[in-house]
């Protein structure tokens, strides 16, 4: 059973609809757009940057694939 | 086999996660802000054109060598991951206490993605340089490694700024409505219902998985030859 109205998850889809849009933007060479790839180089061109965007990358394979796993733990 | 996401959390852990939510946004924006400042600022402080860049901003020396690539990918996967477990201590300390093996979990869940991770990695850039020879192209690239350090810097600065503002504009959309779905604002669902969604099947959590490891391996490590260095 649904516990969202539609309307939610359909924003969801806009929402990231739009970033894949403007990525494809930037892939088909469009003038003045970067690549999502252009933009994480500019972020990890420092390294707090680099650990940041490292750690978010962590996180969200931890929050939504491990999270809650406890396998190495049981007994 | 590897995904069991947690099925229930309680809403004040959910509006809890708003903090961490909000200053991981200002800790990416903040590097995205240095990041942009140092390619736009005036051309004066700027290396000449067809010349190297300089030294890398955090005053790293350009050295060549697997191990110099070595150290870049290991220090930034080991720094990434004390960073995270700096940050999910504060929230557990500071923020939430949000259940009994949190922390546990934390660190032997995020060290098993790493130890999963890092095979696959090896093994993608394997192949694409193998690839990347079939096609005639040298194996190896810049003696700097790949996307972890500025080796695109005129190529980089070419993009308008609107276009990375653009970026920053959808991704704050990104984490706003993610916000409202965490402030329990009614009929958002947050990102990780919809992705608890697509994971009822084990086709969907493969492809997410495989989206993950493809996408770290995007950002960290692609271009890395380290493995086919002689």
């Amino acid at each position: 059973m649904a516990r969202y109205p539609l309307i939610g998850y359909l924003a969801w889809a806009v929402l990231l609809g739009a970033l894949f849009a403007w990525e494809g933007l930037a892939l088909a060479r469009v003038t003045g757009v970067p690549s999502l790839g252009d933009v994480f180089r500019v972020i990890t061109r420092y390294r707090v940057g680099r650990w940041a965007l490292f750690a978010l990358w962590l996180w969200t394979g931890w929050h939504f694939f491990i999270r809650g796993w406890h396998f190495l733990l049981r007994a | 086999m590897l995904m069991a996401p947690v099925t229930v959390m309680a809403a004040s852990a959910d509006r809890q996660a708003l903090v961490p939510m909000a200053a991981g946004y200002l800790i990416l924006m903040s590097a995205l802000a240095g990041g942009l400042y140092r390619l736009y600022r005036p051309p004066a402080t700027q290396a000449e054109p067809g010349q190297p860049p300089g030294p890398s901003p955090a005053g790293s020396r350009p050295r060549s060598g697997w191990a110099v690539q070595a150290g870049h990918v290991i220090g930034t996967v080991v720094w990434g991951y004390l960073l995270l477990m700096a940050v999910v201590v504060a929230y557990y300390y500071g923020v939430a206490r949000v259940g009994p093996g949190f922390l546990e979990d934390a660190v032997t869940g995020n060290a098993l993605l790493i130890g999963l991770a890092a095979p696959v990695f090896a093994a993608a850039s394997w192949l694409a340089g193998r690839l990347r020879r079939r096609r005639g192209r040298p194996a190896g690239d810049p003696p700097v490694p790949g996307d972890l350090l500025p080796r695109r810097e005129a190529g980089t600065a070419r993009h308008l700024l609107i276009g990375y503002l653009a970026w920053a504009v959808l991704f704050g959309a990104v984490f706003a409505w993610e916000g409202l779905a965490l402030a329990q604002v009614t009929g958002v669902p947050s990102l990780s219902d919809v992705v608890r969604v697509i994971m009822r099947y084990p086709a969907g959590r493969w492809a997410l998985f495989a989206l993950w490891l493809w996408a770290g391996w995007r950002i960290f490590v692609r271009r890395w030859q380290f493995l086919l260095r002689t």
